[in-house]
């Protein structure tokens, strides 16, 4: 019994040593509880996460989450525009007006999902280059794009990581893009997205961007490029492809 | 040393009580949600793959193991074989020590199998590659068993209740992983008594969140090898206290 207790009382102190030099190099590598902004009324993934240690499984859910928000219906805008609708019809009679993909009013709780994501698991690369793509290029809303990369930069400070620098880039390429000088957000975007491995929101971003700046030969050969590596987007591509057509034929 | 036949034992008995059947179910998890998955999130379906898969082996692993932990020792007090096992040459402490490695032979052989499970998973249906981070965490998920199968036990020892037993363990767990941020807590919380309160639970819980390197393999700079040995070494310190405490309890008892 008393050698028992007696190396209970040794192997303890060496446990309060060995935890507090695992304390002084250890880094608690996720924002802590306190930061947390943006909570659903049920904040089960938030709460998995921090009491089961599933944070990184729980950014994945609130992005999944993200992604079916985004892929779905635009209700913010469809909510926004039947509120319209019905004023008007109240006041001034019948009168419609069409939705577009980058009304500022879409998709509005965007932003804050993706900061749910990165708040879960801040080394989540995807969510700052798709969301920051969606919220920034599609939907123009720069200064939210601005803030999720500045928080990716934060968090993924590393010079030697090609994925840093993409955040980087993206920033540049938001600036740019939010004064219309798309020579410059071109050549920034080109630098950032290699083709090979960029996700299919960036691609549209850089041929939309060549149409905007009236490079309908490249941007045809971006959507080329996407029908090739995302058959899924075939249909759409030809569209695009036979509308860029359509301009340069106009230009000759 | 009557450690190994003990040892041996437990890993009969748990395979005749047909625990195995839980990696069926996490191969028909997996695949499912491989399946899944793959629609929802084609960019990120490896990284989601992995996580749900590292996720399913230690919850697995964990239920498994406080189960098998609390039920070994109490079942066999209820059942009054162990009067038996102690008429025989035995040391008390031998008898828990050899439960315990049988235990955690059986667990370190499910987590092999369904992490092997995984890895074929992921390299079939992603482009998937080996990370070192990969290994290391399921190495972790080991260790943090270690430490919650040696909870488990004494707690069986000490409550003689295997529902207290296991939601004794069950709470020490989800407080473990949220060890990190009770201390940020107790920073910045103003009254004292809740301070200590605070700074008691962070000392004394075991910390799993340190033991956590599946939710840092997107960490650029993972985590250092001596910190990683450390680490490990902390929870094969605390395994040994906890066993020590079970046996001190177990040689108070009368057969």
């Amino acid at each position: 019994m008393r050698r028992g207790i007696i190396s209970i009382i040794i192997l303890a102190v060496i446990l309060f040593k060995l935890q507090s030099t695992i304390e002084s190099r250890y880094v608690y590598p996720f924002p802590p509880l306190t930061t947390m902004k943006y909570v659903e009324d049920n904040p089960y993934l938030e709460l998995g996460g921090l009491f089961f240690g599933l944070r990184s499984l729980a950014a994945d859910i609130a992005w999944i989450k993200t992604l079916q928000y985004y892929g779905g219906p635009n209700e913010d805008a469809i909510k926004e525009e039947h509120e319209h609708h019905t004023n008007e019809e109240e006041h001034e009679g019948h009168h419609h007006h069409d939705l577009h993909d980058n009304d500022m009013t879409a998709y509005r709780k965007l932003y804050s999902l993706c900061a749910r994501a990165v708040w879960l698991d801040p080394y989540f690369m995807h969510v700052y280059s798709i969301g920051s793509a969606a919220i920034g290029f599609v939907q123009e809303r720069y200064d939210e794009a601005a803030l999720l990369l500045k928080e990716g930069v934060v968090w993924n400070y590393d010079p030697n990581n090609v994925q840093y620098w993409r955040m980087n880039y993206a920033l540049a390429a938001l600036g740019y893009n939010k004064v219309k000088d798309y020579k410059n957000t071109i050549a920034i975007l080109e630098k950032m997205i290699d083709p090979v491995d960029s996700p299919l929101i960036l691609l549209r971003v850089l041929a939309n961007t060549y149409e905007k700046n009236e490079d309908y030969e490249k941007a045809i050969k971006m959507w080329r490029f996407i029908s090739y590596k995302f058959p899924e987007e075939t249909e759409h591509a030809n569209k695009k492809m036979s509308y860029l057509d359509k301009r340069i034929s106009e230009i000759k | 040393m009557n450690i190994l036949p003990i040892a041996e034992y437990t890993i009969m008995e748990n395979i005749r009580s047909k625990i195995f059947y839980i990696l069926l179910l996490f191969v028909l998890i997996m695949i499912g949600s491989s399946l899944v998955f793959s629609s929802l999130a084609p960019s990120t379906e490896a990284r989601v793959i992995t996580d749900i898969g590292l996720a399913c082996i230690e919850m697995f692993t964990l239920m498994t193991g406080i189960f098998a932990a609390v039920n070994l020792v109490l079942q066999e007090i209820e059942n009054r074989t162990i009067y038996l096992l102690m008429t025989r040459p035995l040391r008390r402490w031998e008898y828990i020590v050899g439960r315990y490695l049988g235990v955690l032979v059986i667990l370190c052989f499910n987590i092999v199998t369904m992490l092997c499970v995984l890895m074929l998973l992921l390299k079939v249906s992603t482009n998937w590659t080996l990370d070192p981070m990969f290994i290391w965490s399921a190495i972790t998920i080991f260790f943090k068993m270690i430490i919650i199968i040696a909870i488990a036990m004494t707690a069986s020892l000490v409550f003689t209740s295997s529902v207290t037993a296991m939601a004794f363990s069950f709470l020490v767990w989800v407080i473990g992983h949220f060890s990190s941020e009770l201390k940020l807590m107790a920073e910045k919380v103003q009254s004292l008594l809740a301070k200590g309160l605070l700074y008691t639970l962070y000392y004394t819980v075991p910390n799993f969140q340190i033991f956590n390197l599946k939710d840092k393999l997107g960490i650029p700079e993972g985590m250092p090898m001596d910190v990683i040995a450390l680490v490990l070494l902390y929870g094969i310190t605390y395994a040994v206290i906890l066993l020590v405490i079970g046996s001190l309890f177990f040689a108070r008892k009368e057969f």
